[in-house]
């Protein structure tokens, strides 16, 4: 296994280099195979690790060393166990996926070598995030992970819309990757390690629910609430929809920002030690999850309504974490990857029909037109929303149950979900009726075009993935690492299940009346709303308030001290002093005699003279009596 | 551990000194319309200097600390009060004499020939070679004070002379800052050398001997009292912070970039300043610990300023030069807060933070020169969209920009954490707000980026891709830039004996 998890990391950088360095004198179609391929080899590699886990292997094994002095001992380590290789393995699965997807979406762009490098890129820091044994790594993994992001929302550089984008995603990004910085040196100073393994066998010599350890658990959490698009730092997730549709798919969906939960679950042992920085992960799950399915019920950009249903369903995944229903969130994290992914990449299908148009109000009765495209998406659709059987159901079900079974501000959260499922499924099948619609057409005037078959066969088997990925034992293949999961009861069980069922019935009736009987009721419950509608479609204005309390105030300061603070009183002060011994030096001019030695001897003789003084008023010098 | 020995018999490191001494004489002695040959002599006396330093970096000892040196070199000089001829290497200079070669080297390899007055121009870079790396190796106050000084005048005319804009203005300005805090320094410096006349009835300007004074058998000067020790270490510090610059210690600075020629700026930018911060790790945090110590909260404060201040001027720059120039200031404050957290792992930052700013700051002037001479302007409001049509320059200068605003994985991360590190151990509001200084540089280095090579292209013709030599002056900055973030243990192997018998650790 110490040659396996080095090598599973290597193949995606391999493909990176290639064509980085000779993409451009490949064939458009080689460079998307490289790409294709590199993760493909990755997936094998992470498989044969799989069978060795499975076998109850377990690695932690040290490459080289960082960086090595005093107490400060950083390796190049790799750690490998289930929830490790969960994640590899759902990397490697969905990206091997999104990149052969990406062949055919991206065939006809010139850029295709550089993008096919960015993805791999991608995939190996995503790797390097989770393989990596120590918190340095994680963090080179975890800022590779927001490069790569950057460079792939402003991948159209020549749009600046996606240049702003791609700012905004990283240097938010950059605020998460302090916070973590910060986290490691609080662990460091209190601990002297920052290898995991190491840090898990000492946590519990820090007093439980203390400050340090609360203090620890919070500022990852900052690196995590960036990285996942959590509330307060969600802003740039939308936004970063400007990229190419794969891009949103393999990255803003279903890996790199649920990066966060897998941190929080990666040091479950420190949240479980600090119970009151834990509720703040559940609160901020719980309330995300509600705010942005709100907003995704007013957004008519079919990528945007993804987004905010990403973010929502990841605050699912920080609730289950946040109350200690780690497995419960990594195998939402499962299913939500294969069920997002699909839909993201449906949707790449349709928005190509469509000549780039985004807006789902120009869009409908696609199931003559796309009828793969169409199908999978319902599929993706009643996944995510919960329909019985399906993955999505057993998921998140498991979350909803967990924390009902709670008390105390995790139960509030609980009712906070149980109402998101049900806008879920309302802003899923409002997006599903309004885009593809419930009409058949005999004729089709539009011509629609159906994706190839290199970008509907990886959808296919997402579809497999959303429908059946609920029986995947997840939580018994965790057990090792998260223990076993409390068991509630068959009654308490079936009686929860029916009420998140209930809760996604209404969403889905609501949706279906509204915008397939009656579509006259959608416009007078908006007029009816009025400003509450207004302020949700406005996303609450958030990126306005960011704008008005940070942005501007950070430029003007920066203009005053450019303007005014650099030019009149620093440089000011040094000018008037210099004046000032201009002026002086006038009455002392008759001493500039011109010759530099003479000079020197004025230098020396005043130096030595100063220094005489000194020394003279310090006692000093052997001539002062006394 | 050491790869093998270099033979004692031999002087290395003056030989260091009159490598380009000797390479400057030789150009002396050609006729100024050989150009081609004035810039053969140029480089192929800064590749041997490099070479030999390299030979010397490998030949340097691991933990040897004890305040002891290598490669040692001493002679009288002016026997009778006590000034000597006295070199020496240790951990905290090793490195940066690296640098200072490899810069020097960058410097006369893209110095075109067909500057006016080339033969002189290469002459003065040669000798101001020379000037720097006996900065780094003197270990008597006074032969330090002489290379100090000796700095300014090659410096002066290369500003004064070769600039752009108005250099007049910039290298008198910087000139007078400079004398003003050398002239405290030597105060002080005479004021030791008094003091411990005084005490021991010996005259000495030796670094060692005033180090570790034989006569109170203690590790550091003296046993002064805590005012005294601060007003000579503020004589110190004067010139030091001024060099670096420290703020409000550095107006001199934007004009003087912005004026200096690109291969002057190469070693301006990229070396001297650390000259400043390494003054203040050799002399003040060595001789005068406790003051050291006393006034550390105060300078760091200032230091952590000087990140936030230059971050925020530099977000509020459209010229690319200035925009560096004061991106490099806020760089250099964290290497103030490093060597002031007064530990192991924040001096270790700084130490390799020097060598990552020289590296960041030399490729990010090459860029703009670059850009300037395909474009004729530096004004990122007349850029745009620059990658169209040349993506070998707008991934290099992405990987520059990206070790720039210490993104982990490259060089510049690596001194920040530690620095970061050292300084939450130390200060730790202080670290915070090097924390903001962080997100500020992610910032204003995109906003560079992005602004000169994203976005619709203005006209797209006539910008054209880095050339074979342009991409051959920034390789070795990549390479390094590369191998310091992914490996950099070879760093603290070299000097962590050093810092870890510095006085400030140990009193």
């Amino acid at each position: 296994m110490s040659t396996l998890a080095p090598l599973v990391l290597l193949t995606p950088l391999a493909g990176f280099l290639i064509n980085a360095l000779f993409g451009r004198m490949l064939p458009r179609r080689v460079s998307g195979w490289v790409g294709a391929g590199s993760i493909g080899l990755s997936l094998v590699f992470a498989l044969a690790i799989l069978v060795q886990v499975i076998g109850g292997e377990h690695m932690d094994q040290t490459y080289f060393t960082w960086w090595s002095s005093g107490l400060f001992d950083v390796p190049f380590n790799l750690y490998v166990d289930p929830l490790s290789t969960l994640m590899i393995l759902v990397i490697t699965v969905v990206g091997f996926l999104i990149h052969v997807y990406s062949i055919g979406y991206m065939a006809a762009d010139r850029g295709i070598s550089r993008f096919f490098a960015y993805m791999n890129l991608f995939v190996f820091a995503m790797l390097l995030l989770v393989l990596s044994g120590n918190f340095i790594w994680l963090v080179v993994g975890w800022a590779g992970v927001g490069l790569c992001s950057y460079l792939l929302i402003g991948f159209w550089y020549d749009r600046p819309a996606a240049v702003l984008a791609a700012r905004k995603a990283f240097v938010m990004n950059v605020i998460g990757d302090v916070g973590m910085v910060f986290a490691a040196f609080v662990i460091f100073l209190n601990l002297n390690v920052l290898d995991f393994g190491s840090v898990f066998s000492r946590v519990h010599q820090l007093p439980k629910g203390g400050t340090v350890i609360n203090v620890i658990c919070l500022l990852l959490l900052v690196g995590a609430v960036a990285k996942s698009a959590q509330l307060p730092l969600h802003t740039w997730l939308p936004d970063a929809m400007e990229g190419p549709t794969p891009v949103s798919a393999l990255i803003h969906a279903a890996t790199m920002v649920t990066a966060g939960v897998y941190l929080v679950a990666r040091m479950h042992l420190l949240y479980d030690w600090a119970p009151q920085a834990a509720t703040v992960v559940a609160v901020i799950g719980g309330v995300t999850a509600l705010f942005a399915a709100t907003i995704g019920m007013t957004q008519v950009d079919i990528k945007r309504v993804l987004a905010y249903s990403t973010m929502s369903q990841i605050g699912y995944m920080f609730l289950a974490v946040g109350i200690g229903a780690y497995a419960a969130g990594m195998f939402h994290f499962m299913t939500h990857a294969f069920f997002k992914a699909l839909l993201f990449m449906a949707a790449g299908n349709v928005v190509h029909a469509f000549h780039d148009d985004q807006d789902i109000r120009h869009m409908g009765q696609l199931r003559r037109g796309l009828p793969v495209t169409f199908w999978t998406f319902l599929i993706g659709t009643l996944s995510i929303s919960g329909f019985p059987l399906l993955a999505g159901f057993f998921s998140k079900d498991e979350i909803i149950r967990a924390a009902l079974s709670a008390a105390g501000i995790e139960f509030v959260m609980g009712l906070a979900a149980l109402l998101t499922a049900g806008l879920t499924a309302f802003y899923m099948f409002r997006l599903f009726i309004i885009a593809f619609g419930w009409e058949w057409l005999r004729d089709d005037p539009r011509h629609l075009h159906e994706a190839p078959p290199i970008q509907t066969i990886p959808i296919i088997i997402l579809a497999a993935g959303a429908a059946l990925g609920g029986y995947f034992p997840v939580a018994n293949f965790l057990e090792p690492v998260f223990g076993h999961a409390v068991d509630i009861g068959t009654g308490a069980f079936i009686a929860l299940a029916l009420l998140t069922l209930v809760a996604a019935g209404v969403g889905f009736a609501l949706a279906y009346l509204v915008y397939a009987r009656r579509p006259e009721l959608a416009v007078a419950w908006r007029a009816r709303l009025g400003p509450i509608a207004t302020l949700v479609e406005h996303k609450y204005y958030i990126d306005e308030l960011y704008d008005r309390v940070i942005v501007r105030p950070g430029f003007a300061l920066a203009r005053f001290l450019n303007n005014v603070f650099e030019p009149r009183v620093i440089d000011g002060t040094v000018n008037g002093v210099a004046d000032f011994f201009l002026l002086e030096s006038r009455e002392w001019r008759l001493i500039q005699t011109g010759r530099v030695r003479s000079y020197g001897l004025w230098t020396l003789g005043g130096a030595i003279g100063i220094v005489g003084l000194i020394a003279w008023t310090l006692g000093y010098l052997p001539f002062r009596s006394g | 551990m050491n790869w093998y020995t270099l033979s004692p018999n031999v002087p290395w490191l003056t030989l260091v000194l009159v490598l380009p001494l000797a390479g400057a004489l030789m150009i002396a002695l050609v006729p100024a319309v050989a150009r081609r040959t004035v810039k053969q002599l140029g480089i192929l006396t800064s590749v041997a200097t490099l070479l030999l330093v390299l030979a010397i970096i490998g030949g340097f000892q691991h933990g040897v600390g004890n305040l002891r040196f290598q490669f040692e070199e001493i002679r009288q000089w002016i026997p009778g009060v006590g000034i000597s001829y006295h070199l020496g290497i240790d951990g905290v200079s090793l490195f940066l004499l690296g640098l200072n070669a490899l810069l020097f080297l960058l410097a006369t390899a893209v110095t075109d020939p067909e500057t006016p007055r080339f033969k002189e121009f290469m002459l003065l870079l040669l000798v101001l070679e020379a000037a720097t790396a006996g900065v780094l190796l003197a270990l008597d106050l006074i032969l330090f004070y002489v290379f100090w000084e000796a700095m300014l005048v090659p410096l002066y005319f290369l500003i004064g002379a070769w600039g752009e804009g108005q250099r007049v203005y910039a290298a008198f300005k910087f000139l007078i800052y400079t004398v003003v805090g050398s002239f405290a320094m030597l105060v002080a410096i005479l004021a030791v050398a008094a003091i411990s006349f005084a005490q021991t009835g010996q005259l000495t300007f030796d670094w060692v001997t005033l180090v570790q004074h034989p006569a109170s058998g203690t590790a550091h000067l003296l046993g002064l009292s805590l005012s005294v020790q601060q007003l000579l270490f503020v004589g110190f510090a004067l010139a030091f912070a001024i060099k670096m610059p420290l703020f409000p210690l550095h107006t001199w600075l934007p004009p003087a970039y912005v004026s200096a020629p690109v291969p002057v700026l190469i070693v301006f930018a990229g070396l001297v300043p650390k000259l400043g911060a390494y003054g203040f790790i050799r002399f003040n945090l060595a001789l005068f610990p406790d003051a050291a110590h006393s006034l550390a909260p105060f300078f760091a404060l200032l230091a952590t300023i000087g990140i936030l201040y230059g971050a925020f001027m530099a977000l509020s720059q459209t010229d690319l030069k200035r925009l560096v120039a004061y991106a490099s200031m806020s760089h250099l404050g964290f290497i103030g807060l490093g060597i002031f957290t007064g530990n192991l792992l924040g001096i270790e930052g700084a130490l390799v933070q020097m060598v990552n700013h020289g590296v960041i700051i030399a490729a990010l002037f090459l860029i703009v020169a670059m850009i300037e001479r395909r474009s004729g302007t530096r004004d990122r409001a007349q850029l745009r969209g620059l990658a169209t049509g040349t993506p070998v320059f707008a991934a290099l200068f992405l990987l520059v920009s990206l070790a720039a605003l210490g993104l982990p994985g490259l060089n510049g991360f690596v001194g920040e954490f530690l620095i970061m590190l050292g300084a939450w151990a130390a200060f730790t509001p202080l670290a915070v707000a090097a924390g903001i200084g962080v997100i500020l540089a992610a910032w204003y280095v995109l906003r560079m980026y992005q602004g000169s090579f994203q976005g619709v292209p203005v006209e797209p013709a006539g910008f054209g891709e880095l050339r074979r030599s342009d991409v051959g002056a920034l390789a070795p900055l990549l390479a390094l830039m590369v191998v310091i973030g992914v490996s950099p243990a070879f760093f603290p192997a070299a000097v962590e004996a050093t810092v870890k018998a510095l006085p400030v650790l140990t009193r």
